[in-house]
């Protein structure tokens, strides 16, 4: 396969699959973010604490327990095959799943650090015009924060484009569907093509600097 | 980085893989002379491909000198070499990475030490031609980088059948894959399917016939204990060695 061909074939795996990884994790990480920061609950610790373990996990360990997860024995993998007849190891569906746990924390600790500061007495207003919880959530405090959503977005974004322990792992490799920037790159050393590496390597520095600069741009007041 | 999953060795982790240059190659250095000090034998820094990582270790239990191998690819390590990462002694599963070494001039005393058998272990039924005509996904080691995946597409080229194919870093994650259960089956080392003690209705040796044979060559490599990886090459051609590798597996 030709080297643009192969890149951008890479390249549009990794964009859709950071793409759909940040919008399942814009469903799910507000509202777990929203009780992480306004619980008095004894479980906002232990909670808080595995929605921030990928942090610190390397994510070879993740990828070990979801091979054997979502192996056609495991639980993920024997859901999967009863509802869409395959396990989800090495399928592009598989990968969405590991990028949500890995770039979880990236997604709802900013938010969380957000939510914190919501002015208390703006949610006693509204409350006391009788707006339901679920419409102070959605109607004041989403807006409120959507700075920090957009931050929260675009760091969960650039991560899944990182990703590389977890796609080792559960990916297999296989074009089109599992085959990431980042395993590309991997592969294109191993072949000592050096000319294509320089091009990934380069293209993804590129990308996560830019990321990174809009966020911070954008989180000044 | 986390790029490293296939070398054992807390040193100089994969250079080549994550080319972060002369800050990590000096943190290298200063953990590679930190023993040096301390231990009367030095080891001898052994670059292994994957496949041979079963009759490595009994070699090394037999050896009289100590060995610091590091498994990974055939490919990977080849790179690894030719940017400058330290080894004594190289032990591909090909003979091609070998000789482009010598051709460069990093490496000398190129010698055969092993012939690969490739063997189909699966999880369910009875291996063999039948059990891949049947739909599997079935692993194979990246065929650009490892032989053994490579002989793993002639194979199924000669037999001419198409299970899935997951592609794996090297033959001991294709190993890997199968008995996490993730895939149906795996091409890997006879040698791999007889370390894990696997049952026989469980695997499947493909004749020689089906691909080009996997001669396995070792270098030593230039700039290290040239004399130790000398005698250690010796070593593995001896009848001694010999004896010990073809009852791990190989030929």
């Amino acid at each position: 396969m030709s080297l643009g061909a192969d890149i951008g074939q890479a390249a549009f795996v990794t964009g859709l699959l950071a793409l759909v990884t940040t919008a399942i994790l814009l469903l799910v990480a507000p509202p777990l973010a929203w009780w992480i920061a306004r619980t008095r609950s004894k479980w906002r610790a232990p909670v808080e604490a595995l929605t921030a373990l990928p942090l610190v996990l390397p994510p070879t360990v993740m990828g070990f327990y979801l091979l054997l997860a979502m192996a056609p024995t495991g639980p993920l993998g024997a859901v999967s095959k009863a509802i869409f007849g395959e396990p989800l190891a090495f399928t592009f569906a598989g990968l969405v799943i590991g990028s949500m746990i890995y770039s979880l924390p990236f997604v709802a600790g900013p938010l969380a650090s957000a939510f914190r500061g919501t002015d208390g007495r703006l949610l006693e207003a509204a409350a006391s015009l009788g707006v339901s919880p679920a419409a102070r959530f959605l109607r004041l405090v989403l807006p409120l924060h959507r700075k920090a959503l957009i931050a929260a977005a675009v760091l969960g974004f650039a991560h899944t484009v990182g990703e590389f322990g977890i796609v080792l792992m559960i990916g297999g490799n296989i074009p089109g569907e599992t085959r990431v920037l980042s395993i590309a790159l991997f592969d294109r050393v191993e072949m000592l093509d050096y000319e294509a590496a320089h091009v990934i390597a380069a293209g993804l520095l590129a990308f996560s600097l830019l990321a990174l600069t809009c966020t911070y741009r954008w989180l000044r007041p | 980085m986390d790029a490293c999953t296939t070398t054992r060795t807390p040193r100089g982790w994969c250079r080549a893989a994550s080319g972060r240059g002369k800050s990590l190659w000096i943190a290298w250095a200063v953990l590679a002379l930190w023993p040096a000090s301390s231990s009367a034998a030095e080891p001898l820094r052994v670059a292994v491909a994957a496949n041979f990582q079963a009759a490595f270790v009994r070699i090394a239990d037999a050896y009289r000198q100590p060995l610091q191998p590091t498994f990974g690819s055939s490919g990977l390590l080849y790179a690894q070499i030719v940017q400058g990462r330290l080894f004594d002694a190289f032990l591909s599963a090909d003979q091609e990475r070998p000789q482009q070494l010598v051709a460069q001039g990093r490496a000398f005393g190129i010698v055969t030490y092993a012939t690969g058998r490739l063997a189909l272990i699966v999880n369910s039924d009875t291996p063999g031609r039948a059990w891949l005509d049947a739909p599997r996904r079935v692993a194979i080691a990246n065929p650009e980088s490892a032989p053994y995946g490579r002989a793993a597409v002639e194979v199924l080229a000669r037999l001419n059948v198409q299970p899935q194919r997951i592609t794996a870093l090297n033959v001991a994650q294709a190993f890997h894959f199968a008995a996490s259960g993730a895939v149906d089956g795996a091409f890997a080392s006879l040698a791999q399917v007889l370390a894990q003690n696997t049952p026989e209705r469980r695997y499947w040796i493909a004749a020689e016939s089906l691909h080009e044979p996997i001669e396995q060559a070792a270098v030593v490599v230039r700039g290290g204990n040239e004399a130790a990886a000398q005698a250690f090459l010796a070593y593995l051609a001896s009848d001694v060695g010999q004896a010990l590798i073809r009852a791990a597996g190989y030929r």
